[in-house]
């Protein structure tokens, strides 16, 4: 629950502004959605390093050698109970190259309908549910208690309130968007919908009114609610606009096709690393284990060839994350880095408020310029991509035609290979399997949070959010409530 | 749990929600059954029968379409039977047939098949998941 006390935090080093390196640990870093432990020295009221330690090992691509390849799609979406809807999303797309088959026009409009609703979801939940304790200050019971004893809120007493409402409308509107994605999906976790070829039920007239009355619901609070209340806390900590940078690379695979060919999608696919932009190209996806407690003869491997070894006895490792790279570089995944790489058009609420609140004249999203690698950045780019799906969620409604076929059949293939890339709600997802003898011979997952949660590479780089925390302001080291601000702002 | 409470000679019972995951009634229907009403009974893998005491292939609205043998050839195909796609409705007992999921808006079976997450040796005992046992 909110406000967790640092563990190891020396009796010595309350004070503001002390010259001397103070190293405590974050652990558990509470309301995300796995787990995590984050180390971090401060100097000088600052964060001046950072370890980001994921200790749990997974292992389901162990799990799923040697299984019929179909299977994939329903276990891997056990990998999240958030975004399962991501997962097999990313599976079916991977199924699909492997056996030779595109979902057809309805099918694809479905896929997109049901994780859209699922997008819609995990985002309301990160902002309300996981991050906003963080700025909103509710009433002294539970969930709003325990909180740090400095916990820096500073919302008006009306803004606060306005905020512990939504809060609440929040978890009725959540449940709506499950329902949303069980109307097509089958049910909200773990769909049964999503497989192979496309989409298990053609949509019923019936079915398309109750996602639509539903999404309106949804989509209201979206644009009334969730969009304002973001900038309302960006305005009140406007510091936080500059704080967190990191590497300022990012990653998106591309989500959500417009065309058959899925040659087209809402987010782009591509890379942006040192101030360019360039085409994305997945053979320079590399994944390092150095500091990951994985067998070291396995690093710098691309996933076509990885290799889940584990090694927990490995010195120096502090990790069960890997730490996959771009060309070498640590990259960023996840909203901001969708928004960034796309570019689009900011949202009516969004424009008047940059301009009203910030003096920025801002039509698209790159034109809040460095401010978009920040904490409150990341909240904005998250908020303004609710916000767009949600408008292009109501023409994709209108593509769907109930009683048309949303499957396309196929065989298992004796030998095949398939690369599955979409995006999670919290970054960039890939899938790959390699399927030999009609059954599972190998498949990886890189994940949204590998991206950004990872520990420094074989080249000693730090991971993305490791990064990010440097320079974030500390000024009471049993109070660091900004190491939980940043770390959230990532929604790993 | 059950196997380490017999161990260790711990006499506190154990009630079983089976399922992946678990529907938030049977979740809140036990507890609420234990308040207000003591335990509720249980089946031999230690489930309340309340939510896992019927089959639901022997309840399925599309048991019809086995009986006289009508088979679903793809997922989209609904008037029919979905056993040889790889339903495990068979083999699984639990209320989704007539509880449905999320506010009962849809269920697997309605909308592909059942894979019998609520079946002891889950996930194994039901794999492969998209053929008939």
């Amino acid at each position: 629950m909110a406000g967790c006390k640092p563990q190891a935090a020396p009796a010595a080093a309350g004070a503001a502004g002390t010259r001397e390196k103070v190293k405590f640990s974050v652990d558990p870093l509470t309301r995300i959605e796995g787990h995590l432990k984050m180390e971090v020295e401060v100097q000088d009221s600052k964060v001046v390093n950072a370890w980001s330690s994921g200790g749990m090992f997974r292992g389901f691509e162990k799990i799923l050698q040697g299984r019929d390849p179909r299977d994939a799609s329903q276990l891997t979406q056990r990998i999240c109970g958030v975004c399962p809807t991501a997962h097999a999303t990313a599976s079916v797309l991977a199924l699909d190259q492997a056996f030779g088959v595109k979902p057809p026009a309805n099918g694809r409009v479905a896929r997109n309908l049901i994780f859209g609703a699922n997008y819609l979801q995990s985002h309301l939940l990160h902002f309300y549910h996981l991050a906003a304790l963080d700025y909103v200050q509710g009433p002294d019971v539970a969930p709003f208690v325990p909180r740090y004893d400095n916990p820096d809120l500073r919302l008006t007493e009306e803004e606060n309130s306005i905020g512990v409402d939504q809060y609440l409308e929040a978890l009725e509107v959540r449940r709506i968007c499950h329902e949303m994605v069980a109307l097509f999906g089958g049910r909200m976790p773990h769909q049964q919908g999503l497989v192979v070829g496309g989409v298990t039920e053609i949509p019923s007239a019936d079915k398309i009114v109750g996602y639509l009355w539903r999404f309106k619901r949804v989509k209201e609070f979206v644009q009334d609610k969730y969009l304002p209340l973001v900038y309302t806390i960006g305005k009140a900590y406007a510091d936080l606009l500059r704080t967190g940078v990191g590497w300022k690379n990012c990653i998106g695979y591309g989500v959500f096709p417009l065309d058959d060919a899925q040659s087209k999608h809402l987010h782009k696919p591509g890379v942006y690393i040192d101030g360019q932009d360039y085409e994305l190209d997945t053979e320079q996806i590399k994944e390092y284990v150095k500091y990951s407690w994985y067998k070291q003869e396995t690093t710098g491997l691309n996933f076509r060839k990885g290799r889940t070894e584990p090694d927990v006895d490995k010195s120096g490792a502090y990790s069960f994350i890997k730490a996959p790279r771009y060309r070498d570089k640590p990259v960023e995944a996840g909203p901001l880095a969708r928004m960034w790489i796309s570019n689009p058009e900011l949202s009516p609420v969004g424009k008047k408020k940059l301009k009203e609140e910030f003096g920025l004249n801002a039509k698209r999203f790159r034109d809040l310029g460095e401010l978009a690698f920040s904490i409150m950045g990341r909240h904005v780019a998250r908020a303004e991509e609710t916000y767009m799906l949600a408008e292009r969620m109501e023409n994709w409604l209108q593509e769907l035609e109930p009683g048309k076929e949303t499957y396309t059949q196929s065989q298992v293939p004796d030998n095949a290979e398939g690369l599955g890339l979409t995006e999670a709600p919290r970054g960039a997802l890939l899938h790959y399997i390699d399927i030999k003898d009609r059954v599972i011979n190998n498949y990886q997952v890189v994940s949204a949070t590998i991206w950004n949660a990872n520990p420094r590479d074989d080249m000693e780089q730090r991971g993305p959010i490791e990064q990010a925390l440097i320079n974030v302001p500390v000024g009471d080291v049993n109070s660091p409530v900004n190491v939980g601000r940043l770390v959230r702002a990532f929604d790993p | 749990v059950s196997q380490v409470y017999e161990q260790e000679n711990i006499q506190t019972p154990v009630i079983n929600v089976a399922g992946c995951p678990p529907h938030p009634d049977w979740m809140v229907g036990t507890l609420a059954h234990v308040l207000l009403y003591g335990l509720p009974e249980l089946d031999s893998d230690g489930r309340p029968k309340l939510f896992f005491g019927r089959n639901i292939h022997e309840n399925c609205p599309y048991r019809g379409y086995y009986e006289s043998w009508t088979m679903s050839e793809t997922f989209t195909q609904k008037e029919a039977c979905r056993y040889q796609l790889g339903c495990k409705g068979p083999f699984t007992n639990a209320d989704c047939w007539k509880r449905r999921w999320n506010n009962g808006v849809n269920w697997c079976v309605e909308n592909s098949i059942c894979i019998g997450c609520v079946q002891s040796g889950f996930p194994d005992a039901a794999s492969p998941f998209y053929l008939a046992m």
